[in-house]
């Protein structure tokens, strides 16, 4: 029965056309949206890479000499400067790659050269000696380097050694270097390394592309697109129980997706080269697997939304998801952990490489699909669930009496309760949205850095939150000393802020008023120039700060501009947030004072994430806070005090040279020997004292103000 | 049979759309619910159709509650309303075989049937064209033999005569009494008075989410101590409606 009905549906799901809707949903579009700012700025990172600024190379060739004999120490003193990059080392065990990966490691160095112990004696003695060259695989650079090393610096060793032990310099007799690498397909025939990689890349993704657009294309008709016609309520009053339904849709989906999966895997196992016959079950298994997770996932999205443009545009983000997850699987194509051969969207992806390659694991294979199987039924029970729910199965807006229904005043405190969690929630989201999309291209640029192997490595021996803090602090170092997570961070910035103006339903709702802007935010450059500037002063008075001379090298140019330039949006950004966006909404519930002062503890309690925060910090950081929010209060301007929350943070950090918020690795203008709070001057008494007069100087001009004309307050 | 006790919804928290309904409609009894726009007419009718579920109170059909026997309920009901509609690029002769095939209906009898049904109400002519070609009449009328596909005992129509020519509505309301004749209990709402009165056994006037008088259109004008059933339906809306 079930089977003649979900037929009937399903061979219905394949007559019906394309036909677009009209109504896109504000969270699909909102996502949509997301996903554009991301490629944008994926798509800046990759233009700062045409300027340059991509490329990472290992500061120092280091290197570790192991069981180094006297006569190499005799040429290293005599010719080699060292510059400190040349470590010696002994260990019994020459062949042993995990103790010297370990020196490595130790040394961070790239590339280490192993003698034998009796080494002067084989060589004096005439015999061929053997000296092993291991080289780090992180990156390419490595293998140029121990090239090098080997040209220039053990070749003049050679002709060192041939005169010192008087023996006919013959190259070949003298030693063998052997270098070892961890294998690599590089003596294959082209074509075949070609199509190894082929099959390792783009077979998988267009079999991903494949799978996802044709399930898309007939799930978001099918479902949503009934809805937008106002025909699926007469299916779901038919006696077919919501659970078929859900098994009809999705196998109709599923067949029309998997059709070109076949059709691709037929084509491909039909190449010369991927005539693998031990491939064939496994890929058939992931792709049947891989299409009914698709479908599964495709049915459920549609079963939520109520156009067809709405679902498309919703999947639309998981598309590029799913796509993207694609694309991380081709970085890194030779040897991965078990443990992603079992993962869904991972596993399928290697699991249909190695397929082709002829190497697959079927029972990783198995484990995979059997996995997304599961996932995929739980998607369906899902579905079928949200089939019982009125929201996903009625339009109710569009009932004729229900939409007329009156709407009475929904209770006070339940508004309340809800416009507080938007004025602390929505903030944080869009905060911690645009600084994770900054992250991301820094990150992946920064997972071809051989830093980042030993940054991964030293994972391991995390232990406790101390370690975990730390270790987040060194991340955050690192990015902050990249001018290229600077320069995202003030796309970023700027994001948010139009994020925040969106939300606020226009600019002025946030105080950026364009009246007197120029002014005003010369105003803010003053004030925060004033106060830190007296801050300084003061620090240095009191010799917690010591100019020491001129910060700047030539090579961080970049980034002290980099810097320079994000302070300002990030200055406004976060004035936007705590200030412009907060006050005013906090102030409809709680009223004038709580709100200055809820939005001031809350901007104190989010800067104690940083290092070094202290007691004193918090204090000062919301009287800070609450002298910005009465500026604002009393200007009706936030041009104001977005300048010189800029101002006081560059200067502290960029000309002063102090730290900024707990971050030090700014590029400064003056060199500063800084002894006070390791958060930044916000951590002292000084800041304290200059904060509190800036305080008392607004107070006294607001109640001054307020007298002179009582009428305009 | 269907019976409605003391059922309430609310879309959101504090709304209450309908506010506490009861009433029952037997076998060969038309009933018709009359209301001005956001009584509830729609809601009701929804609810009675299972595509939304009661806040409180029960539904019962045959005996049958709806919450529990869903399946069994969809076989009963017959359900028309302008909110649900046909794929406009199917024919209504496609759209009977494929609604037949869910409603597991025998292919001798449903094309019996269909060949029945679609004589009565005039569909053959346009038997084979694409819904979107068709008028706001043909449309409804293939939309009435859709839902009437299983010989449904139950059968809730949302404004079956809404949008139609006379001659249409006549042969609408025509057949809805040759129904009412062989046993199916019918329950109608409708803003037109003469199809109230000349069509229902008993009327339940709804204003506000609540039953502010029921009973035949004589009984309703006799009571409110009017000449005619659309006067009587004035007063008693003037006198329960509360302005808010």
């Amino acid at each position: 029965m079930l089977r003649s009905k979900g037929q009937t549906i399903t061979k219905n799901l394949f007559k019906l056309g394309n036909r677009a809707g009209t109504q896109v949903c504000l969270t699909t579009f909102m996502l949509a949206l997301g996903f554009i700012g991301t490629v944008g700025i994926a798509l800046f990172s990759v233009l700062l890479g045409a300027f340059g600024f991509n490329k990472y190379t290992h500061p120092k060739t280091k290197v570790v000499i192991v069981n180094s004999p006297q006569s190499y120490i005799e040429y290293e003193d005599k010719y080699i400067d060292t510059q400190g990059n040349v470590y010696h080392e002994n260990c019994d065990a020459p062949y042993d790659f995990l103790r010297i990966s370990e020196l490595l490691k130790e040394h961070r160095a790239g590339i280490a050269v192993v003698f034998p112990e009796d080494f002067d004696r084989i060589v004096a003695s005439g015999q061929t000696a053997q000296v092993l060259m291991y080289y780090r695989t992180d990156t390419l650079d490595y293998r140029d380097m121990s090239t090098n090393f080997t040209d220039i610096y053990l070749e003049s060793y050679k002709s060192y050694v041939g005169a010192r032990f008087n023996i006919n310099y013959e190259p070949a007799n003298t030693w063998d270097i052997i270098r070892d690498d961890i294998p690599t397909d590089g003596n294959l025939p082209w074509d075949v390394r070609f199509s190894k990689q082929m099959a390792n890349t783009f077979v998988p993704i267009l079999m991903f592309i494949a799978i996802l657009y044709t399930a898309m294309a007939i799930g978001s008709e099918s479902i949503s697109g009934q809805k937008e016609r106002g025909t699926f309520s007469r299916i779901l009053l038919t006696p077919v129980s919501r659970k078929d339904l859900v098994i009809a849709f999705t196998r109709g989906v599923f067949t029309s997706a998997f059709i070109p999966a076949v059709l691709i895997l037929v084509i491909t196992f039909a190449i010369p080269y991927y005539a693998y016959g031990s491939g064939v079950a496994p890929a058939l298994m992931l792709a049947f697997s891989l299409t009914l997770f698709i479908a599964s996932l495709t049915v459920m999205i549609s079963i939520m939304n109520d156009t067809v443009t709405s679902a498309q545009t919703a999947f639309l983000p998981i598309f590029f998801i799913l796509i993207s997850v694609a694309v991380t699987c081709i970085n890194g194509d030779s040897e991965h952990e078990a443990f992603y051969y079992f993962l869904p969207v991972y596993g399928h992806f290697y699991g249909l490489g190695d397929a082709f390659n002829g190497v697959s694991k079927l029972p990783a294979a198995i484990v995979c699909s059997i996995l997304t199987v599961l996932l995929s039924i739980l998607m369906m029970a899902v579905s079928t669930k949200l089939l019982t729910l009125e929201r996903f199965t009625v339009s109710i807006a569009s009932s004729d009496d229900a939409g007329k229904a009156q709407e009475a005043p929904v209770s006070k405190i339940i508004d309340g309760i809800i416009s507080f969690f938007d004025v602390i929630f929505y903030p944080l989201v869009i905060l911690s949205l645009f600084q994770l999309l900054a992250m991301i291209p820094v990150a992946v640029a920064y997972t071809s850095d051989p830093l980042y192997s030993y940054f991964i490595a030293d994972l391991q021996y995390v232990s406790g939150m101390k370690d975990i803090i730390s270790k987040t602090m060194d991340i955050i170092n690192i990015f902050m000393s990249d001018p290229r997570f600077l320069a995202l961070m003030s796309i970023s910035y700027i994001f948010m802020i139009v994020a925040f103006i969106i939300r606020a339903k226009g600019s002025s709702n946030l105080g950026l008023k364009p009246q007197n802007a120029g002014r005003n935010y010369l105003k803010g450059i003053l004030l925060g120039t004033a106060m830190m500037s007296l801050v300084f002063g003061l620090l240095v008075i009191t010799g917690r700060a010591r100019p020491t001379g001129v910060g700047i090298k030539s090579d961080d140019i970049w980034l002290f501009l980099f810097s320079i330039l994000m302070w300002i949006p990030q200055g406004a950004a976060e004035e936007v947030m705590f200030r412009g966006f907060m006050i005013p909404k906090l102030k409809k519930t709680v009223g004038n004072v709580a709100a200055v002062i809820i939005s001031s503890l809350l901007f104190s309690v989010f800067h104690s994430l940083n290092a070094g925060f202290s007691v004193l910090a918090l204090v000062n950081i919301f009287l800070m806070a609450v002298l910005f929010a009465l500026i604002y209060e009393a200007s009706g301007s936030l041009i104001i005090t977005c300048a010189a929350h800029t101002m006081w943070n560059m200067l502290q950090g960029n000309i002063y040279g102090l730290a900024v918020s707990g971050n030090v690795n700014m590029p400064s203008l003056i060199l500063t020997d800084y002894t006070g709070s390791a958060f930044g001057p916000e951590g002292t008494a000084e800041a304290t004292a200059v904060i509190g007069l800036a305080l008392l100087i607004t107070v006294i001009l607001i109640l001054r103000r307020k007298r002179s004309s009582p009428k305009a307050s | 049979m269907i019976s409605v006790k003391n059922v309430h919804k609310s879309y959101t928290r504090n709304t209450e759309t309908i506010k506490g309904v009861s009433f029952e409609v037997p076998d060969g009894v038309i009933f018709g619910l009359l209301g001005p726009n956001g009584a509830g007419k729609t809601t009701l009718m929804q609810m009675m159709s299972t595509l939304l579920r009661p806040t409180s109170g029960v539904i019962t059909i045959d005996g049958l509650n709806a919450r529990d026997n869903l399946l069994e309920i969809h076989r009963r009901i017959g359900y028309l309303t302008t909110e649900v509609r046909l794929d406009p690029m199917s024919t209504p002769d496609k759209l009977w075989d494929f609604f037949a095939e869910l409603y597991d209906i025998p292919l001798k009898e449903s094309i019996s049937r269909k060949e029945a049904i679609f004589y009565k109400l005039g569909i053959t002519p346009f038997r084979n064209k694409k819904i979107i070609e068709l008028s706001t009449g043909m449309k409804q009328k293939a939309s009435i033999a859709i839902s009437l596909i299983h010989n449904p005992p139950v059968i809730i129509f949302d404004e079956p005569t809404n949008g139609l020519d006379i001659l249409t509505s006549k042969q609408v309301t025509d057949y809805l009494l040759e129904l009412k004749n062989e046993g199916h209990s019918i329950i109608l709402s409708t803003h037109i008075f003469s199809v109230a009165e000349s069509l229902c056994d008993e009327i339940a006037i709804l204003v506000d989410g609540r039953i502010v008088a029921q009973g035949s259109a004589e009984a309703l004008s006799q009571q409110a101590g009017t000449d005619t059933f659309e006067e009587a339906f004035f007063k008693i809306y003037v006198e329960n409606h509360v302005e808010e």
